[in-house]
């Protein structure tokens, strides 16, 4: 009998109350339903267009007019480890896929940095003063959370809806999607996500392994909105392989001014260290 | 001659505190050295022999295809030209493998641990069981495909026992994530004592989870029966691959070691081969597999290079003291010169040439630092002795490094001729000018000195 198995029950249990507190306590207050593009789910209410769901989402995170820049807390409770807090500087350039991830604590990391540079991934260490290869598909500094967690939603690109149903999570009427990749370069080969019906926001997703085994649960309680554009101010992320193991992902200080083209050069990125 | 020699040992004895002082700062730098050397001698050895055994080998032939995003995979896919080019039946060769490998976290319960994961086509391998230690369980029937071999120290961090299930998250090949379960039915010594122990399970399993077919792999390596056939055995498999048209490449073969640049491809070579997930986009597409012969001396080239930067650091610190100690007997033999002048002008009076008297001071230097260098040399090996004697099995990231828990010390000839002749020059570069000033005294005069 596997060990894990004996506490699924108990994961079961903590997903729920996180769900519960975070959703049913209206934590997605900063937000006005009106201003957000919610009109292809109301249109369709009897028969909605998930595929024109999906990509709603995908072009209300994607942050085409302008640059992004923020300050991301993120704090991983491990089991074996306890708990562990990085602070990340992030810059993102969705119309050229780019973006830059500075870490600025712990000390010992500081400097280090994650650089999407056209279709490269690139990790620096300040220590050995390198560039390596690194993935989108890789953890972040050992968190739960993925360095494609960062970057703008490609759903509409990377997956096809298999299947939906209506439900509810806390107070939120929700579609329930089923997606399946549509090719093998996303970490996540089955994904299951939780749309408000209101505003298309996702509120919940939880990735399957090839195996179809859930691995991960994200949760998105609560967003930013900036004109049409949102981001997530809080991401929780519970690994459902490890009992007791989470990350939360808080966003601060974020701005949508322009940045210099320099930001997102091996140049900057080596600059920022000294 | 021997006279001279004669008087030199003499005098060296008369003054023995002068002396022994001399010839104990001597004996510390030629101490130090020779640790050095001995230690980065026996390191290296060390790693050769861990990182044989741990990548399963001692020619590597991996093989790298695109998807269609042209992003490289480690995959062989139609292994038919190597199968022609590598004919196990050859007496230099011991044995050949061919093996898929993961880079996964085992999860058991709220515990977790890191671990390379190999796939084994145990019906293929029959002699693969003979070499394993097992501490628990057994590993003569190994028909369940979700079997698992666990070394012990992943085991103890993990508390499983035989018989208990575990779950593995692993990345496929293009990347992917997934879980596999498996039970483990044996748990393994680390016979190796290298921190990189594999775990095994069966190919097909392992193929099925990193998104390869049943009878795809992705390292074909080979042992052979002596190493130092290596070069010759790789060269061989090289050019048969070539003449029969396949697309292979031996990526490390004709490089000049620079240090940053060999750290860096090792390392990318290195997780391939223990199976981390490639991310790169090919600059140039091609069809098929691309081979690639690499040999255990090649991958090891970072290594070696790095215990060279420790040599030459080591060598850098034994010339500054010994000019440190240079500058010690210099002065020391012109005070001598001074106490013996009228000693000098007694030998010279009854008729000493110049360069006898010159040759006793010389033959005094040579004496103190030789005697400073053995006393170096002997000091180097009690400790040698002693430190290779205790263990350090349990000292994080030295594993590497070490022959079943203990360092190796190992004393080259040319290390030994180098530092003493080194040695031997300084002293004597040194002793130099206070011998030609004692040469080029006036009898008279040095007899009517009064110091």
């Amino acid at each position: 009998m596997l060990s894990g198995a004996r506490t699924f029950g108990m994961k079961a249990l903590t997903v729920c109350v996180w769900v519960g507190i975070l959703f049913a306590a209206g934590a997605l207050s900063g937000l006005g339903g009106p201003g957000v593009r919610g009109g292809v789910a109301l249109a369709a209410e009897a028969e909605p267009d998930i595929d024109a769901i999906i990509r709603a989402i995908d072009e209300q995170s994607s942050i085409l007019a302008s640059d992004f820049t923020a300050t991301l807390t993120i704090v991983t409770q491990d089991p074996e480890k306890g708990a562990e807090k990085f602070v990340v500087r992030e810059f993102r350039r969705d119309r050229e896929n780019k973006f830059l991830l500075l870490i600025l604590e712990p000390r010992a990391q500081m400097g280090q940095g994650y650089l999407m540079d056209e279709e490269n991934l690139w990790f620096y260490d300040p220590e050995s003063r390198k560039f390596s290869h690194t993935s989108l598909k890789e953890r972040f500094a050992g968190s739960d959370a993925r360095n494609e967690d960062f970057t703008q939603s490609t759903l509409a690109k990377d997956y096809r809806v298999t299947g939906y149903q209506s439900g509810t999570l806390g107070n939120y009427q929700v579609y329930i999607i089923d997606l399946e990749a549509v090719h093998n370069e996303v970490a996540d080969p089955y994904l299951k996500i939780w749309v408000a019906k209101e505003h298309n926001l996702v509120l919940k997703v939880e990735s399957y392994s090839l195996t179809k085994r859930l691995m991960r649960t994200a949760l998105f309680p609560n967003y930013i909105k900036e004109g049409d554009v949102v981001i997530p101010r809080v991401m929780i992320f519970v690994d459902e392989l490890v009992p007791g193991r989470r990350t939360q992902i808080t966003v601060t200080e974020h701005s949508l001014a322009d940045l210099p083209d320099t930001v997102f050069t091996k140049a900057f990125v080596e600059r920022a260290n000294r | 001659m021997w006279g001279v020699v004669r008087i030199a040992f003499r005098n060296t004895r008369r003054q023995a505190r002068r002396s022994v002082l001399l010839g104990g700062a001597i004996a510390f730098g030629v101490m130090i050295i020779t640790l050095v050397n001995a230690f980065t001698q026996g390191a290296v050895g060390n790693v050769r022999s861990n990182f044989s055994y741990a990548a399963g080998g001692h020619i590597f032939v991996t093989g790298t295809e695109l998807t269609e995003s042209r992003r490289e995979v480690g995959r062989i896919g139609d292994d038919r030209p190597l199968r022609a080019a590598v004919d196990p039946s050859d007496p230099r060769i011991a044995s050949v493998h061919r093996r898929s490998a993961a880079y996964g976290s085992l999860i058991f319960g709220a515990r977790t641990v890191s671990q390379q994961i190999e796939g084994v086509d145990f019906a293929a391998e029959e002699h693969f069981r003979r070499g394993l230690q097992v501490r628990e369980g057994s590993v003569e029937d190994l028909s369940d495909p979700q079997l698992l071999i666990l070394p012990a120290k992943a085991a103890d961090r993990l508390g499983i026992r035989v018989g208990e299930s575990l779950l593995v998250r692993l990345q496929s090949v293009t990347g992917q994530q997934n879980v596999g379960e498996f039970r483990v039915v044996a748990i393994i010594e680390d016979t190796g004592s290298f921190g990189l122990s594999s775990a095994y399970t069966s190919l097909a399993y392992l193929n099925s989870l990193i998104g390869l077919e049943p009878w795809e792999y992705q390292v074909f390596s080979i042992f052979l029966t002596d190493m130092r056939e290596i070069e010759a055995v790789a060269g061989e498999i090289y050019q048969a691959l070539v003449d029969a048209g396949a697309l292979v490449e031996r990526p490390y073969s004709d490089r000049a070691i620079t240090y940053d640049d060999e750290v860096e491809e090792g390392v990318a070579v290195l997780g391939q081969m223990f199976g981390q997930a490639a991310a790169i986009i090919a600059e140039e597409p091609w069809e098929g597999t691309k081979f690639a012969v690499m040999t255990l001396d090649e991958l090891m080239k970072p290594v070696v290079a790095a215990m060279g930067v420790l040599d030459s650091i080591a060598l850098g610190i034994f010339v500054i003291l010994l000019v440190i100690t240079g500058v010690g007997i210099l002065n020391t033999f012109r005070m001598i010169i001074i106490e013996r002048t009228r000693e000098i002008g007694t030998m010279r009076a009854f008729g000493m040439q110049k360069g006898t008297v010159r040759s006793i001071f010389l033959w005094e230097a040579a004496f103190i630092s030789l005697g400073g260098g053995a006393a170096g040399l002997v000091l180097a090996g009690v400790i040698a002795f002693f430190v290779s004697r205790a263990t350090f099995q349990d000292v994080p990231g030295l594993d590497f490094f070490l022959d079943n828990g203990h360092f190796t010390f190992i004393v080259t000839p040319a290390d030994l001729v180098v530092n003493l002749g080194i040695l031997l020059f300084i002293s004597l570069l040194s002793a130099l000018l206070p011998a030609n000033a004692a040469a080029k005294m006036a009898p008279a005069k040095a007899l009517g000195s009064h110091y």
